[in-house]
């Protein structure tokens, strides 16, 4: 598994639901209005989490690379 | 060579001058037009970049459609949306023909098939003066390449480049994060080529022989109005303002987007030295009458009001800024906004699909810099001595 995985978020598409703050919150906290901020650095080192928290988001709008 | 001869009076949502030049007018003027292949190479070596503000190198966007194989879409960006912006408005109505030539040599330039003018819905004295050169053209027997007018909203945002390849793509005119570039894989996945229509211009001008850095259009804003002037980079800004009867206490360069500068720092700085700051071609002088706080909630307010609404962060965050900083104009601050203005700016800030709240943030933060002396007269219940009953100035010239 790549160590060099980058989870970002498409500010459009997110609705700011939270599922993935709940999935990883190591990786994600949600700022004051309920969106996603990635903190940088983490997801490399956990690129697990990164992945089950771009797969529990509904509208589809966290993205793992590569 | 010059584009126009004088200043150009905006009015009423309209250039306020006679009927667009004609083809006969236009052809005496720029008699020489380079062949495809040259057009290029001189687009590459005069270094033509986007006067849509953006300054990318055209040469580069042109290459990447022709190492896409070329056959895609030239698009001529006319949906000037940032309303102390007339210029291109300008262009369209004055210099139809101009814009026409430009769009197609790019066309040619760079293999590409079909061209499309992009305007707001309703910009009707643009459509009419290119409607009228395309007959002409007809005419002439001119063998221009197939070009459609579309309309997209009224909207800040749908002059955004994305924007434009979403709608023509048969999607909303609203941005989106693109991770290959347009030039490569644009409308419905064809190589698209989307300019300003400056720049489209400028590609006319290079084409027959003049060099597109000698000359730029700006649009400055002042108590008397608006007016479109080409200028020279060695021009300093204050020969351009106080020649059209302003002495201002402030300017803000770049449009709404853009950054406020206390006029004694830049009054004396050449034209060619702003190039950047003026982003594409922007100077609103605030008269010393004026409160340049107000000037900023108002400006904030519009463009909190022009968000597309997609990304949480610039829906509620600049709603907020505009909130506080309106109480702060008014002398309704409460206890805490400032340090709000501070924390919100942070979490809004590179949050967006497009960049349109960090040109938001990028205003507020130079405001408060630079009418910080103006702040402490606006606490308790008052306001400075200036006037705060403003509207804004312009509605650029549809």
């Amino acid at each position: 598994m790549s160590s060099k995985a980058i989870l970002s978020v498409n500010s459009a598409t997110c609705d700011g639901v939270g599922m993935c703050a709940l999935v990883a919150p190591a990786l994600i906290t949600l700022d004051e209005w309920g969106f996603p901020v990635i903190n940088s650095g983490e997801a490399s080192a956990s690129v697990k989490k990164a992945r089950a928290a771009a797969r529990a988001c509904p509208h589809r709008a966290l993205r793992v690379e590569p | 060579m010059r584009i126009f001869d004088t200043a150009v009076p905006i009015g009423a949502n309209r250039v306020a001058m006679d009927v667009g030049e004609s083809l006969a007018e236009h052809r005496a003027r720029r008699p020489v037009m380079l062949e495809p292949s040259q057009v290029l190479d001189r687009v590459r070596d005069t270094d033509l970049r986007g006067y849509g503000g953006a300054f990318f190198p055209a040469a580069r966007k042109w290459q990447s459609a022709i190492n896409a194989g070329g056959g895609g879409i030239v698009v001529a960006n006319g949906a000037e949306s940032e309303p102390a912006s007339a210029k291109d408005a300008a262009l369209l109505q004055l210099r139809p023909h101009l814009v026409l030539d430009g769009l197609n040599a790019t066309a040619r330039a760079t293999g590409s098939v079909e061209g499309v003018l992009w305007l707001h819905r309703g910009a009707a004295h643009s459509r009419v003066a290119i409607e009228r050169a395309i007959v002409e053209r007809r005419a002439a027997g001119v063998p221009d390449i197939p070009l459609r007018i579309v309309e997209g909203p009224a909207s800040y945002l749908s002059g955004e480049s994305s924007a434009i390849v979403r709608a023509l793509s048969g999607g909303p005119a609203l941005p989106i994060t693109r991770t290959v570039p347009a030039a490569v894989r644009g409308v419905d996945g064809r190589p698209t080529l989307v300019h300003n229509i400056e720049t489209i211009a400028q590609v006319s001008l290079a084409a027959s022989g003049s060099d597109p850095a000698a000359s730029r259009l700006v649009t400055v804003t002042t108590s008397a109005g608006q007016t479109v002037v080409e200028t020279t980079p060695e021009q300093t800004l204050a020969s351009l303002v106080i020649k059209l009867g302003e002495d201002p206490q402030a300017a803000l360069l770049g449009g709404y987007g853009g950054t406020w500068h206390r006029w004694d720092d830049v009054s004396g700085q050449r034209l060619g030295e702003l190039e950047q700051v003026m982003s594409a071609g922007i100077i609103m002088a605030l008269p010393r009458s004026t409160c340049g706080l107000a000037v900023t909630a108002q400006i904030l307010q519009y463009l909190a009001a022009a968000s597309a609404r997609q990304c949480g962060p610039c829906l509620f965050g600049l709603d907020e800024l505009a909130d506080v900083m309106t109480r702060v104009a008014d002398g309704r601050a409460r206890r805490g906004d400032a340090p709000r203005l501070a924390k919100i700016s942070a979490s809004v800030s590179g949050r967006g699909a497009c960049h349109h709240p960090d040109g938001a943030l990028r205003m507020l933060g130079s405001a408060l810099q630079v009418f910080a002396a103006d702040l402490p007269a606006h606490r308790r219940r008052s306001t400075c001595a200036r006037r705060h009953d403003i509207s804004l100035q312009g509605r650029g010239a549809a």
